[in-house]
């Protein structure tokens, strides 16, 4: 009967409790759940240049403001990868650089169509006295890799004035502080 | 939060294992695809309304600030001029910049641009470490020019 006892407290003695253990793993996930960005992504994962007088971004955006997001990144036609550029050397090869719009890449000639619905669709109501025409209310921002050969941005600079977007906004980030 | 107590209180207990394993997965997941962003500016750059859509060059100003950027595809290398000396870092261009500023400042002519000449080829951080120069020295007006041909390779 002694014995009995005795080993029925050492069993208890040595089950943990794990209840602490799943309230803070609760919390762990709540947090990263909420810190975890699910939405659909117009800016992808590209290097673009920093700039220390870069304006700090507004918490609060306009909700009229209507934003079309460009992303000039590198990527072959074929997916193959790019010596020169995994190198990180500074690829100049013909279709290396890829307009991207919402994950879809265009072409030169399919973005400056796309460039010329997307400001039809979005069109002022007021003609501008300076341009004697309606002038799209769209935002055009540029999200160049700061590897990116500039006469993209221009060619797409210059499609966006075809099409009416005067609106541009280039993307760059703020450096981290230098400690 | 979850409460304690004796295991001799809890007349149903439930088997936690199978939660916690799948806790953990869950929370691995989202531990690894946990990315902290730098923080993301823009720069706001409107386009003339009162320039053609293509057609000639415009003649431009007769006084300018005109920074000019050829790349090199050989050697990888990026040649600033400032008019016709060639610049060595971002330090002496912003220094060429900013005594030109402060000196049509000085003749109240404020808005003298400050033209970007850029080849077809050269790397935008190149053109955009221009253009933080310029903002920085709270610069007006920002031009970009249609770009000049690069530097043949050799």
């Amino acid at each position: 009967m002694h014995r009995k006892v005795k080993k029925a407290k050492l069993k208890e003695d040595i089950s943990p409790n794990v209840v602490p253990m799943i309230d803070i793993m609760f919390l762990l996930l709540l947090f990263f759940m909420l810190g975890a960005d699910m939405s659909q992504r117009e800016s992808i994962e590209i290097s673009i240049p920093k700039a220390k007088s870069v304006p700090e971004p507004k918490q609060i955006e306009d909700k009229e403001k209507r934003t079309l997001t460009v992303n000039i990144h590198h990527a072959t036609p074929t997916g193959a990868p790019c010596p020169i550029n995994d190198n990180g050397a500074i690829c100049r090869e013909e279709g290396h650089w890829q307009w991207q719009i919402l994950g879809v890449d265009y072409s030169r000639e399919e973005m400056k169509k796309q460039l010329l619905l997307l400001a039809q669709d979005n069109l002022d109501p007021v003609e501008d006295p300076v341009a004697k025409k309606k002038l799209s209310a769209l935002f055009l921002l540029i999200r160049a890799d700061e590897r990116a050969p500039y006469g993209d941005v221009q060619k797409l600079t210059e499609y966006a004035g075809i099409a009416g977007i005067y609106k541009i906004q280039l993307a760059a980030n703020k450096p981290l502080p230098e400690k | 939060m979850a409460g304690g107590g004796e295991a001799e209180d809890n007349p149903l207990p439930i088997n936690v294992v199978p939660m916690v394993d799948i806790i953990f997965c869950l929370c691995v997941f989202f531990m690894c695809s946990f990315k902290f962003r730098e923080t993301e500016g823009k720069f706001d750059s409107w386009l003339p309304k009162d320039k053609g859509e293509g057609g000639p060059p415009d003649p431009g100003p007769l006084q300018e600030m005109r920074v000019i950027i050829t790349w090199d595809q050989t050697s990888q290398k990026t040649t600033r001029q400032y008019l016709h000396k060639t610049v060595k870092d971002d330090a002496e261009l912003e220094q060429c910049i900013r005594d030109a500023h402060e000196d049509f400042l000085a003749k109240n002519k404020p808005d003298i641009p400050l033209t970007i000449d850029g080849g077809a080829n050269v790397p935008w951080k190149e053109v955009m470490a221009v253009v933080n120069i310029g903002k920085s020295l709270e610069i007006k007006n920002l031009e970009f020019a249609m770009g000049t041909a690069d530097a043949p390779s050799k």
